[in-house]
C-alpha cells in the first residue's frame, strides 16, 4: 500500500505514463459488445497497466510495482477495504504516549526463505526505507527502536505525528540482513523475501508477472483461519502488462484475462450489460484538481479563481460527459471513503452552495469584480496545461469550453508529454500563468490530502505545492493536524483546512474518482482496495478480511 | 565491376548511413526535455547530490557531442551497455524481444506478398475488368486505412467478437509454437495489408507495360500456352521493381511494428523502443535505432543482390 501522497495521472504516476503514450492514439476502440470466447489455453489472472520497474517494496515508487509487491510482502498493520486500520504482522499495538509506540507482533509468521519474523526483522524493515526513494515513509517520524522481546518492539517517534500507522503501513516487513536498494543493491527483484501469500516466481519485460502461491503463509497457523482459507484460493497469479485501458477491455471480454484493473468510463455500460463480466467498484483516495498560478496577474486576486471554479460544470463532468458516474464531485480535498469526522454530505454540501459550487450568477459578479479590479480586459487568454490522458484531457477540453463560451475567456487546452509535464509541474509551473489539471493520490490519513500540496515548506521541487500557495493559518492548522491524535480532535481541523482552501482557493478540487475492477464470472466476492497500489490484493487478504472464490 | 565488389563497396557506404542516423537520433532524444535520472528519480525525494552523481555515472554531464563519442567508442566494440531504466544490459534485453519482432516482420511481408502478387497478376491480366476495379478500392483502402485502427477492428471482430484468436500474445508458449504463430496473424495482416496495397499496385502496373512488349506478342505468335507466357516470362520480368520496393517496405513493416506492438500488446522490438523514448533511456534509443538502421541497410542491399539474380542482364 502506498502511503505519502502522489500525483496521478489518472491510476498512477508511472503507470500511467505508459498508458499516456498509447492511449491518446489508440484510445478509440472498446465500444462493442463482447462475445467471449477466448482464444486457446488458460486465462490468465489480471493485468497491469504498465511494466512494473522493481520488485523491492523500498524502491517501488509506482502503482504496477506495488500492486506485485503488495501479493508478497505485508506489513505491520494495514488498511482493509474500508480503509480501517488491521492488524496484520503486528497482533495489536499500543499508544505508550504521543512519541511512544509498542507493537506486539504475531508468532510463527514464516518469510519465503522459512524463518521466522521477529522483532529484529521489524526493525531492520524500518530502517532500511532510510535513504530510499521511498525514505519519506519512515523519515517523518521514526527516532528510534527498541526491541523488548522476540515478538514486541517498541517505536519511538521523533515528533507527535498523527499520519503514522498510515506511513507504516508503507513499510513491507523483510528479514533482517536483507540489503537496502539505497545500497545500491537490488536482490529482491530476482526473489521475494515476504511473508506474504504469494511469493515471485518471473517478470518478462512488456509481458508478464508470475507469483506462486506460498505454501508457509501463516495465516492458518497463526489464527483458527475463521472465515477466510489458511491459504490463496489459487496457486498462481499471472498478470500481463497490457497499457491501453481498451486493451485490457478487450483481453477481458474475449477471455484472455479473468480481471482488469483499468476500466475506462465510457465503458462502464459495457461491463455492466454483460452477463459475463462484474464491475467492482470501491470509493478511491484519488482527486482531479485545477491549480491556478496564485503568483501571477490576475489569478493574484481570489475572485478570479472563484468566479472560474464557479463556472465548472462538475455534474455534467461527473456525469454522462466524462465519467459516467465514476467519479463523485467533490467541494473538499476529503473522499468519501476517509468518512466521519473528516468527510460527511452536509459539510460538502455547504462548501459548494458558500464557495466553490457551480453558479453562473455569483461567477458573473466576482469575474465582473475581478476583472475590473485587476484592470484586464475581456477576454482574458490563458491555458491548461495537462498531460496525455484521455479522460483527463476531456474534462479539460469542458473545463476550457466552458470558460471560453463566457465573454471572459479564451482558454486553451495544452497536453504534455509526461517527462515534459512532470518537469513543468515540478518546477516552472509555480512561475508561469497558465493553469495546471492533475490527479493525486493520498493514502489513509486526511494530512496526505493537503499536507505536501498546501504547506509553504513544500513548495517544489521539494514537496508538492505546485503553484506556491502559502497561507500561515493553514500552515499552523496543518500542523496542528499531524500533531493531534485522535479522529474527534482531527476531524474539526481538518474541515477547517477544507473551509480556508474552498474561500481562498489556491485550487479547485474537482471530484473523487471511484475505484473500478472488472472481473470474469469465474470470481466471485471481488473487493477493490481503496488505493491503486493493491489492486490485487482484493484476491486474498484475509488480515484485510478478504477473500475470492475462484472457479477457473 | 564485380557482384562482390559491388557488395564491398555498398557495405562501405553503410558505414556514414549509420553514423549519421545515430547522430541524429542521438541529437533528437537529447533535445527532449527530461533525462533519464530525471525520470528515475520523479516525484522521490532524493537530494540533489545524488541525483548529480547519477548523472555523472551516466556520463549525463558532459557535452552532448562528447556523450556521442563515448557511445560511438563502445558501439564500435558492440558494447551497448546498459539500460538506464532497468539496469538491464542492452545487448541482452535487444535480443530478446527481437525473435519476436522479426516473426512478425517476416509474417507480415508475407502476408503483404502473398496478397499482393496474385491480385496484382490477376488485376492486370483482367486491366479495366471488375477484378481490377475491385483490386484497386482495396488498395486504396489499405493504403489510406491506419494502421492502429485496423488492428482494433481485428481485435474486435476476430478475437472479441468471434473468439477466434486470442486478445492477449499467449506468450506462455514458445515463440514458434501453434499458439504464438496463429496470435501473430493478426498484427501481421494489419501491417501487411499496407504494404500488399502498394506492392500490388506496383506488380499491376509493371506487369501490364511487360504484357504490351514485343516478346510476348512474339510468344503467344509461336504459340506458346497462355499460362506459359505470363507465368514463365511476363511475371518473372514485372518481379524486378516489385522485389525492389519489397525490400524496402521492410523499413515500413518496422515502423509499422513499433505501433502495432503497441496495440497487440505484443512484447517486441517495438515496444522496447516505445518505452524507452518516454522514459529517456538512452542507450536503449540507441541501440535500437542502431539496429533498425543496420536491418534497413542491409534489406536494400539484399534487394540489390535480388535484382541481378531475377535479371542476369543486370551486372554491377
Amino acid at each position: 500500500m502506498t502511503n505519502q501522497g502522489r500525483l496521478t495521472k489518472g491510476i498512477s504516476r508511472r503507470n500511467v505514463l505508459k498508458t499516456s503514450a498509447a492511449a491518446g492514439a489508440f484510445g478509440l476502440a472498446g465500444c462493442v459488445d463482447g462475445g467471449g470466447g477466448g482464444g486457446g489455453g488458460s486465462a490468465d489472472f489480471g493485468t497491469l497497466g504498465a511494466n512494473a520497474s522493481t520488485f523491492d517494496p523500498a524502491a517501488s515508487a509506482d502503482a504496477s510495482s506495488s500492486s506485485c509487491i503488495d501479493l508478497m510482502y505485508e506489513p505491520l498493520v494495514g488498511f482493509d477495504f474500508d480503509l480501517n486500520p488491521q492488524p496484520v504482522l503486528a497482533r495489536d499495538w499500543e499508544r505508550v504516549d504521543d512519541t511512544t509506540f509498542r507493537f506486539m507482533l504475531r508468532e510463527g509468521v514464516q518469510f519465503h526463505n522459512g524463518d521466522e519474523m521477529t522483532a529484529e526483522d521489524v526493525q531492520h524493515s524500518i530502517e532500511r526505507y532510510q535513504g530510499t526513494v521511498n525514505t519519506a515513509v519512515v523519515a517523518s517520524w521514526y527516532d528510534s527502536s527498541e526491541i523488548l522481546g522476540d515478538y514486541e518492539i517498541q517505536l519511538n517517534l521523533s515528533q507527535p505525528y498523527a499520519p503514522f500507522l498510515a506511513d507504516l503501513s508503507g513499510v513491507s516487513i523483510v528479514p533482517a540482513g536483507t540489503t537496502s536498494p539505497a545500497d545500491g543493491e537490488t536482490p529482491l527483484d530476482d526473489e521475494s523475501q515476504g511473508t506474504g501469500p504469494f511469493q515471485f516466481d518471473s517478470w518478462s519485460q512488456d509481458d508478464r508477472f508470475v507469483a506462486t502461491k506460498f505454501d508457509n503463509y501463516w495465516w492458518g497457523d497463526v489464527n483458527d483461519a475463521g472465515d477466510f482459507s489458511g491459504e490463496a484460493p489459487l496457486d498462481e497469479v499471472n498478470l500481463r502488462v497490457v497499457v491501453d485501458p481498451s486493451a485490457q477491455f478487450n483481453a477481458i471480454q474475449g477471455g484472455d484475462v479473468n480481471a482488469i484493473n483499468q476500466v475506462p468510463p465510457m465503458d462502464v455500460p459495457t461491463v455492466e450489460d454483460d452477463g459475463n463480466l462484474t464491475l467492482n467498484r470501491n470509493d478511491g483516495i484519488t482527486f482531479d484538481f485545477l491549480i491556478y498560478p496564485v503568483n501571477s496577474g490576475p489569478f493574484q486576486n481570489e475572485k478570479m479563481r472563484r468566479g472560474i471554479t464557479r463556472m465548472i460544470p462538475r455534474d455534467d463532468i461527473v456525469g454522462d460527459a466524462v465519467f459516467n458516474g465514476t467519479a463523485v464531485k467533490g467541494s473538499s480535498p476529503y473522499p468519501p471513503i476517509l468518512g466521519d469526522p473528516y468527510w460527511d454530505e452536509d459539510f460538502e454540501q455547504r462548501l459548494l452552495d458558500e464557495y466553490v459550487g457551480e453558479d453562473v450568477d455569483a461567477a458573473t459578479t466576482l469575474l465582473d469584480e475581478a476583472f475590473s479590479e485587476e484592470g484586464i480586459e475581456a477576454p482574458y487568454q490563458t491555458e491548461i496545461r495537462t498531460n496525455e490522458n484521455p479522460v483527463r484531457q476531456r474534462w479539460c477540453e469542458v473545463i476550457a469550453n466552458t470558460l471560453s463560451e463566457t465573454e471572459y475567456f479564451e482558454v486553451s487546452v495544452n497536453v504534455m508529454e509526461w517527462s515534459s509535464y512532470v518537469e513543468f509541474i515540478t518546477g516552472p509551473a509555480a512561475e508561469t500563468s497558465d493553469m495546471v489539471a492533475l490527479g493525486w493520490t493520498a493514502s489513509a490519513d486526511p494530512d496526505s490530502f493537503v499536507y505536501q500540496l498546501f504547506a509553504t515548506d513544500q513548495f517544489t521541487p521539494n514537496g508538492y505545492n505546485i503553484n506556491h500557495y502559502s497561507n500561515e493559518e493553514l500552515d499552523s492548522l496543518m500542523q496542528e493536524g499531524q500533531t493531534t491524535f485522535g479522529a474527534d480532535q482531527r476531524g474539526p481541523i481538518y474541515k477547517d483546512i477544507a473551509e480556508i482552501l474552498a474561500q481562498d482557493v489556491p485550487v479547485t478540487f474537482l471530484w473523487h474518482g471511484k475505484r473500478l475492477m472488472a472481473t470474469r464470472d469465474v470470481i466471485s466476492d471481488f473487493q477493490v482496495h481503496p488505493s491503486a497500489s493493491a489492486d490485487y490484493s482484493g484476491i486474498y487478504s484475509p488480515a484485510l478480511g478478504q477473500e475470492i472464490e475462484y472457479d477457473g | 565491376m564485380s557482384l562482390r565488389r559491388y557488395v564491398a563497396k555498398r557495405l562501405l557506404v553503410t558505414i556514414p548511413v549509420l553514423l549519421i542516423v545515430t547522430l541524429v537520433t542521438f541529437m533528437m532524444s537529447h533535445l527532449l526535455p527530461g533525462d533519464p535520472v530525471a525520470y528515475m528519480t520523479q516525484f522521490s525525494e532524493i537530494d540533489d547530490e545524488t541525483v548529480q552523481q547519477l548523472r555523472a555515472q551516466y556520463n549525463l554531464n558532459e557535452p552532448i557531442w562528447k556523450q556521442y563519442v563515448l557511445w560511438l567508442g563502445d558501439a564500435i566494440q558492440l558494447e551497448f551497455g546498459q539500460s538506464i531504466i532497468s539496469e538491464r544490459n542492452v545487448t541482452e534485453e535487444i535480443l530478446s524481444r527481437l525473435p519476436y519482432t522479426v516473426l512478425l516482420g517476416v509474417m507480415s511481408l508475407g502476408v503483404a506478398l502473398i496478397i499482393s502478387i496474385p491480385t496484382g497478376i490477376i488485376a492486370a491480366y483482367k486491366k479495366g475488368e471488375l477484378a481490377d476495379e475491385v483490386s484497386r478500392v482495396f488498395a486504396l483502402l489499405g493504403v489510406s486505412l491506419p494502421n492502429f485502427w485496423l488492428g482494433l477492428i481485428l481485435i474486435l471482430i476476430f478475437s472479441v467478437r468471434l473468439g477466434l484468436f486470442p486478445v492477449l500474445p499467449p506468450t506462455s508458449y514458445p515463440l514458434l509454437s501453434y499458439n504464438m504463430i496463429m496470435f501473430t496473424l493478426l498484427p501481421a495482416v494489419t501491417i501487411g495489408t499496407a504494404s500488399s496495397a502498394l506492392l500490388m499496385r506496383l506488380m499491376r502496373s509493371s506487369m501490364v507495360e511487360e504484357l504490351n512488349k514485343d516478346y510476348v506478342t512474339m510468344a503467344r505468335a509461336k504459340g506458346l500456352p497462355e499460362r506459359t507466357v505470363v507465368i514463365k516470362h511476363v511475371v518473372r520480368n514485372s518481379m524486378i521493381a516489385v522485389v525492389t520496393v519489397a525490400a524496402l517496405q521492410i523499413a515500413f513493416i518496422v515502423n509499422g511494428a513499433v505501433v502495432i506492438e503497441q496495440v497487440f500488446s505484443y512484447p517486441g522490438i517495438g515496444r522496447l523502443l516505445l518505452n524507452a523514448v518516454s522514459q529517456r533511456d538512452f542507450p536503449i534509443i540507441q541501440a535500437t535505432v542502431l539496429m533498425i538502421g543496420v536491418t534497413i541497410v542491409f534489406a536494400n542491399l539484399v534487394a540489390d543482390i535480388a535484382y541481378a539474380w531475377l535479371d542476369p542482364r543486370i551486372r554491377y
